[in-house]
């Protein structure tokens, strides 16, 4: 029998994947999607905070799951062990036709123009791989744009003075604070800051055939029941297959890129949801796997040519591993704060973001999404007691009357914070599974500082009667907000695609997702991240020529 | 490396335990440590919320890979309570039990009892899964009628009804 030969393939149903299936589909490009995860809502775990894709003590709700899949993480000292995926140094987003779309929180952040050339901002860092973008911000514009209209953001694009440049305002007006939101915008204008309502992926009324936002408390980490939050789940890729031109494969979990002996890939190898090996061969091929995958297909996509992996070369694929280093404070009240309003995180200001002397990048901060019962364990203050009466008298005492305000503080990429393939350890299909290795870069740590010491500043002049910082340590970052590991670049020796993602020396092969970020910004990632898609898909399509990509703009 | 949960341990004492993991003598060892982590008080605590059970039903599933743990926890509480106070475990009062916790919060046990793993993160471990029992969704076992959520004044959101 044949081999199936298809024109795209897109790997990865996430906020990138979505994006370009999308795009090449409604352009008549026939197009396959393939997801290791299914399609999940609301109801399958439904108020769970044990399951939460942001708690995860019992298991990821939106996957990977714990029987299948596997990584290793190496600590300073050397030491190897192997993690579980619901387990924090996993660094997992999640596996569901969506990917992290479906459960995430829904900030809607544009990067600000400082963060596409951070090294012409602050100059070179020791021991940073710290580099500008190949691209502007101007450049990216159109596509920030697009993803807001087509995804849906509500927001109020007046209300924020370091807002950059736009050339449409929010599809839709922003939401009303909450009540920590209006004690927060009281005392952050006394203070002479500048607060606004954070731009988010809800819906603040209909729209695009979708409800608006009931504001359930069991939102970040978990699936919308109404679907006002908007992902690629339920716009994009409905969207796409509704063209006719797209098949989603779901339960399909891509092993390795299929490559030729010069500059092409023919196609993918993949073990379908009987856990049967399958060739899909095709013309274009895109990967969406997220930061860390992404980067574990290609270093286990080896040819003669490419003996280190696609792409690998010049040993970038996998390095400069990014996240936020989130840091904050929380604070203690004497009155009720808490108003039980969904998803809770209504605020943010971006004063101590860019322009603070002596700071490099900064972040914005934001009031906390709610706390659940069980998270609400792990707020405490230095030295409090963690059982007994004095646990219980506190978490009665406080739920209602504590606040967090964090931001997630922009990191200075490191070469040694990387992902690689393990020697030994294989998933359930037999694939050779991430290792996980390095620290940050001890800037971070400063700038953190700086962020935390202004949010316990602002939960004073609110009024708390306690309050304390919480700072990350030096362990590698990544996580949910993972990035960094393909950057994009002018020079095929220093990155690992061009500016359009497509990987340097392989015509055919492209990424669109987290990986492709040269520096991650003091902003959640996911409106980036799809505003690349934008521009990749944008670019695919303009170069395609009927029966494959011609040379133009390659 | 082979992936998937594997059984550790089976029960010792089949006997009439009701229990998918702990012997008897284990469950009530852990219920007197859970009814110290969160006392009843004018409020349900830990027992009432039924955490116990939580524990053992997440053991012989999702917390697999601590059984080892919970398994030589529990014996060298045994033995640490016979070198401090003379005496087992079940025999001591309360505030035998309330001092053992602090030794074990503190590392403060006597040499050669924990052997496996420090007394700390054994006791940091338990009081995790317990929180987990007592504040998580009653799915899973614990949180009882909803105890947690009542206490804290939290409303219960029912599912069913944001579809109606
Ligand atoms: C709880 C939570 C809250 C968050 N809150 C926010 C927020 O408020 N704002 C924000 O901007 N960001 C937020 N994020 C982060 C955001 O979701 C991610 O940045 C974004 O989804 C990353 O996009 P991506 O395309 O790189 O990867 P993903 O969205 O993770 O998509 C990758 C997809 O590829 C699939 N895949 C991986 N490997 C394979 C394979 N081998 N074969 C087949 N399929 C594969 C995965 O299953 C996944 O579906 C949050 C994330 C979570 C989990």
């Amino acid at each position: 029998m044949a081999t199936e030969k298809v024109q795209a393939i897109v790997i990865g149903a996430g906020a990138g994947g979505g994006i370009v299936a999308c795009e090449l589909s409604e352009a008549g490009i026939q197009t396959v999607l393939l997801e290791r995860g299914v399609h999940q809502g609301f109801l399958d775990h439904d108020n769970d905070e044990l399951t939460s894709q942001r708690t995860t003590v019992l298991g990821n709700a939106y996957g990977p799951d714990n029987e299948r899949y596997r990584r290793v993480f190496e600590h300073a000292n050397g030491r190897t062990e192997i993690l579980l995926p619901n387990e924090g140094r996993y660094n997992n987003i999640a596996a569901c036709v969506g990917g992290g779309t479906l459960s995430y929180g829904a900030m809607a952040w544009r990067f600000m123009p400082e963060d596409f050339k951070m090294k012409s901002t602050y100059g070179h860092i020791d021991g940073s791989t710290l580099e500008d973008w190949p691209i502007s911000y101007e450049d990216l514009e159109p596509n920030y744009t697009r993803a807001e209209w087509e995804i849906g953001v509500s927001g109020n694009a007046e209300a924020n003075p370091y807002s950059p440049s736009r050339s449409k305002p929010y599809p839709m007006p922003a939401f009303p604070y909450n009540l920590e939101g209006h004690i927060i915008d009281k005392h952050t204008r006394e203070l002479g800051l500048n607060p606004f309502p954070i731009p988010m992926f809800r819906n603040s009324r209909p729209y695009n055939g979708r409800a608006a936002c009931i504001h359930m408390r069991t939102c970040v980490g978990f699936a919308c029941p109404t679907g006002a939050k908007g992902g690629s789940h339920n716009t994009v890729i409905p969207r796409a297959l509704a063209t006719g031109n797209c098949s989603l494969l779901t339960s399909c979990k891509v092993s390795r890129l299929i490559l030729d002996q010069n500059n092409r890939v023919k196609g993918i190898e993949y073990f379908n949801a009987e856990d049967q090996p399958k060739t899909l061969l095709a013309d274009v091929v895109v990967v969406s796997a997220s930061a860390t995958e992404t980067a574990r297909l290609l270093l286990n996509s080896k040819s003669n040519y490419f003996p280190n992996g696609a792409g690998n070369n010049y040993d970038w694929v996998g390095r400069n591993l990014q996240g936020h280093a989130y840091s904050g404070a929380f604070g203690l009240f004497e009155e009720e704060v808490y108003d039980d309003m969904g998803p809770g995180a209504t605020i943010a200001l971006c004063d101590y973001n860019h322009n603070n002397p002596g700071v490099i990048g900064g972040s914005m901060l934001a009031n906390e999404f709610i706390r659940m019962p069980y998270l609400f364990t792990r707020v405490r203050p230095k030295g409090s007691a963690r059982w007994g009466k004095a646990h219980k008298d506190f978490q009665k005492q406080y739920f209602k009357r504590h606040m967090g305000i964090k931001g997630p503080v922009q990191e200075i990429p490191a070469w040694e914070a990387r992902v690689r393939i393990d020697p030994e350890v294989k998933d359930h299909w037999g694939i050779p599974v991430l290792r996980i290795s390095g620290q940050r870069h001890p800037e971070d740590l400063k700038t953190g500082a700086f962020i935390a010491r202004k949010a316990e500043e602002i939960l004073h002049k609110c009024g708390a009667i306690q309050t304390w910082q919480t700072m990350p340590g030096m362990g590698v970052s990544g996580g949910q907000h993972q990035a960094g590991t393909c950057r994009m670049g002018n020079d095929l020796q220093t990155s690992v695609t061009n500016s359009y993602g497509r990987v340097h020396e392989i015509e055919n092969l492209f990424i669109a997702d987290g990986s492709l970020h040269v520096t991650n910004g003091g902003f959640n990632p996911a409106l980036t991240i799809m505003a690349l898609a934008f521009r990749v898909g944008e670019h695919i399509v303009n170069a395609w020529r009927g029966n494959g990509l011609g040379q133009k703009g390659i | 490396m082979v992936c998937g949960a594997a059984y550790l341990f089976t029960r010792c004492d089949r006997g009439s335990s009701a229990w998918n993991f702990f012997t008897k003598k284990e469950a009530a060892q852990i219920k007197s440590l859970c009814s110290l982590i969160i006392p009843a008080d004018d409020e349900p605590g830990a027992l009432e919320a039924n955490v116990v059970g939580f524990i053992d039903k997440q053991l012989s599933s999702t917390y697999s890979r601590w059984q080892e743990d919970y398994r030589l926890g529990l014996a060298a509480t045994d033995a640490t309570s016979k070198k401090v106070f003379g005496k087992p475990f079940l025999d001591l009062s309360p505030e035998n039990i309330n001092d053992l916790m602090q030794r074990f919060e503190e590392n403060r046990v006597p040499e050669g009892t924990w052997r496996h793993k420090n007394a700390s993160t054994f006791f940091n471990l338990l009081i995790d899964h317990c929180m987990q029992g007592f504040y998580g969704d009653p799915r899973h076992g614990g949180n009882l009628n909803h105890v947690s959520y009542k206490m804290l004044r939290l409303e219960v959101i029912d599912a069913s009804l944001i579809f109606n």
